[in-house]
């Protein structure tokens, strides 16, 4: 065995109280970088499988926004962005059809409303819910996320609503009312072309397999409803040939006298023929033949396309080969892998690991500081031995080199204890079987039982930059030691 | 021609605010194979002259020529280099590597450069100076299980691994009993003569400095006398 190394190894030992100091802050660094890592590894794993499963595919492919989009919204600071319709549908479903490396897609619509109850419209509540507007068949062979409480699933062409069991029961709480499948609620919305109202019937209730921070605000409407509720029109493209009546009714100058009779209800108990509330809502949501079709919906218009991928490792090359597609057809249109469009639900577990990371950071300059100390005192300690190795002929190459290789030799072994430590710890955790307590610590565990992620990538590049933060923490003692003149060797007694 | 000189030396060192002048003008040469004490009471520079024979130290003014280098001249890497060849340490505290055994203590100077002996020659040499200081059973000991006298035997053996011409011994009896003492002094006598080491060595011991061949002795930072015994080297031209 080289000299240098064998002086390395038996200095350790020789220094045994300052190598243990040394070497358990190293371990106790280790050991803590990896648990962590592992768990972190875990939640993301899971935060990712339950999204791609559940609401976002691999790819999802939006129209281009204004600020960022994801499938909850386009998100700009302090305002809301109307979410771009996606543009050349057909061109796009031709190509995902024909794709080898696609599963399966479905098309999707988001949007918001305010839940009312038509015998409750006089109570004070602020009921929001997030709209999904789905097609039923296409939606269940990607997504297959939704457990049937009550009811039943939507239907193709079917008008109605899947509301979450958690959203029927903020409806019991805060309006006092017992809803089922069959009962019909309010939906309003402010959309781009006015203030909308539609009445929808429950279809069923619904609970998720996986339930997420998003999860529990979603309720999925048929599409053809939230195109209504969004004011996702066309616009009249056919002249129309007005008779000679219908343009003198146009250029009536008192505009509300046409309206008179309608306004006075003789069937109520208000006979004064005045107009309340009430009525109004009664005149604008109720399904009358003259309200039920105002304006023509536009039955091809989807903000999101959501795909799944045969591979999934091939989500990169895929999302190449769409913007690719885009920008040849000159389609307006961008794909996002699942990141993307969780939007602010991906980012939680990143959020976490940044936090994590900087207090390991801030560790880590702490046992940096404690380790250089402990080494400036081990070179005080030798300035005899330095001085007489220096004396006998030793270059300051030399000095450096043992040093260097006694830090090394240290990080490397002390490491690997830390990270023999990490994996006991986690296999013992895997071997007890935590089991999540509820359905978001669920996602956390990446299933109903913590079974912690191992990435030997990550436990190597740990173990690296321990042996890094060594070297950095000994730059300082070994100046010190290269400072250490040959005529020290005759100062020692 | 003489392996070291010393012409005109100073040495002040600063204490405080004051400088204390520790040689105050030394001229001194020192030929090979010279067995040569340094001699006088505490404080007269013997260890400053020693350390600055043996490139450690430098002088404040005058010229130190070792092998025919003016040390003053040399850069750090050079001034090293030259240690290493031409001098052999002995300390007064022996100054041993503590993890290292007794065998690889004396091999520790030749793993510090190049040297031309192969594996086999530096285990027979090795040996060989093992043998010559009696520590052939002691081989794979630590310093700590030795007693002094078998540490400045193991300290003599490794100032001869690089079979340097000159070996610098400061006070190597002080920390010894008077019999190991001269023991130590006897074998550095031997090797000397064996060997033709130039060895030169301080002490205020008056019972070893009369084995040396050539004495200098030292009052005040001066030469106040040199005396050079029959026997002695003389420096060729």
């Amino acid at each position: 065995m080289p000299v240098l190394i064998r002086m390395a190894l038996r200095n350790l030992f020789e220094h045994k109280s300052k190598s243990l100091i040394i070497g358990i802050i190293i371990s106790v660094g280790v050991l803590i970088l990896v648990v962590g890592n592992s768990l972190m590894d875990t939640a993301s794993k899971g935060i990712e499988k339950t999204f791609i499963n559940n609401f976002t595919g691999h790819i999802m492919i939006t129209g281009i926004p204004e600020g960022k989009i994801s499938l909850f919204g386009v998100q700009t600071p302090g305002q809301i962005e109307k979410t771009p319709v996606l543009p050349d549908y057909p061109k796009i479903f031709d190509y995902l059809s024909n794709h080898p490396a696609v599963e399966s897609f479905t098309s999707q619509i988001t949007g918001f409303a305010m839940i009312k109850i038509e015998e409750k419209l006089e109570a004070d509540s602020t009921l929001v819910t997030m709209l999904f507007g789905i097609e039923p068949v296409s939606y269940k062979s990607v997504f297959d996320n939704l457990v049937i409480e009550e009811g039943e699933y939507l239907s193709p062409d079917q008008k109605g609503i899947l509301l979450s069991s958690n959203t029927l029961k903020r409806i019991k709480e805060e309006l006092q009312v017992e809803l089922g499948p069959g009962d019909k609620i309010l939906l309003s919305s402010m959309g781009s072309s006015g203030f909308k109202i539609r009445e929808v019937p429950i279809t069923g209730i619904v609970s998720f397999k996986e339930s997420t921070e998003a999860s529990d605000m979603i309720s999925y409407v048929d599409a053809q409803t939230l195109r209504a509720l969004k004011g996702m029109t066309l616009g009249g493209m056919d002249q129309v040939d007005l008779s000679e009546e219908d343009t003198a009714l146009l250029e009536t100058e008192d505009m509300f006298s046409l309206f008179e009779d309608s306004f006075t209800i003789e069937d109520t108990e208000n006979t004064s023929g005045e107009l309340e509330e009430e009525d109004l809502f009664n005149l604008l949501a109720l399904e009358t033949e003259e309200s039920s079709q105002p304006i023509q919906i536009d039955s091809g218009a989807w903000e999101y396309i959501l795909l799944k991928l045969k591979n999934p490792r091939q989500t990169k090359r895929l999302l190449a080969d769409l913007s690719l597609f885009f920008s040849k057809n000159n389609i307006e249109a961008m794909p996002g892998d699942w990141k993307a469009a969780a939007g602010p639900f991906s980012t939680s577990a990143d959020v976490v690991r940044i936090v994590f990371n900087a207090a390991v950071i801030l560790v880590a300059v702490v046992a940096v500081i404690i380790i250089m100390n402990t080494l400036v005192i081990s070179v005080i300690e030798r300035t005899g031995e330095i001085g007489t190795m220096r004396a006998l002929g030793g270059q300051k190459g030399f000095i450096r080199r043992l040093f260097t290789l006694e830090i090394i030799t240290i990080t490397l072994v002390f490491g690997l204890l830390g990270i023999l430590a990490a994996l006991l710890i986690l296999g013992i955790v895997t071997l007890i079987g935590i089991k999540a307590g509820n359905p978001f610590v669920t996602i956390l565990f990446a299933g109903p039982v913590l079974r912690p992620v191992i990435n030997i990538g990550s436990l190597f590049l740990i173990w690296f930059l321990v042996i890094i933060l060594g070297i950095l923490a000994n730059l300082y003692p070994l100046r010190l030691a290269l400072r250490v003149a040959p005529i020290k060797a005759m100062q020692t007694d | 021609m003489a392996i070291v000189q010393l012409d005109k030396v100073k040495k002040t060192y600063p204490l405080g605010k004051t400088l204390v002048p520790a040689v105050k003008g030394v001229t001194i040469a020192i030929c090979r194979g010279d067995f040569i004490s340094i001699a006088g009471p505490s404080g007269s520079g013997k260890s400053t002259i020693l350390n600055m024979i043996g490139c450690i130290d430098t002088p404040t003014e005058g010229r130190v020529i070792i092998d025919g280098k003016v040390t003053s001249d040399l850069s750090d890497r050079e001034i090293t280099l030259l240690r290493h060849r031409v001098i052999g340490f002995i300390f007064q505290s022996f100054n041993l590597i503590p993890v290292l055994t007794v065998y690889e203590n004396i091999e520790f100077p030749l793993l510090l450069g190049k040297h031309s002996l192969g594996k086999r020659e530096k285990e027979e040499w090795i040996s060989f100076l093992m043998e010559e200081v009696g520590l052939s059973n002691w081989k794979n000991h630590r310093p700590n299980e030795l007693s002094g006298g078998q540490r400045q035997r193991v300290a003599i053996a490794r100032a001869l691994a690089t079979k340097p011409q000159i070996v610098l011994a400061d006070e190597p009896t002080a920390n010894l009993d008077s019999a190991t003492g001269e023991a130590i002094i006897s074998l550095m006598k031997k090797i000397n003569r064996e060997l033709d080491t130039t060895f030169i060595f301080s002490t205020h011991d008056h019972s070893i400095v009369d084995i040396a061949d050539h004495i200098i002795r030292l009052h005040d930072g001066l030469v106040s006398s040199e005396e050079r015994k029959e026997d002695s080297h003389a420096c060729a031209d």
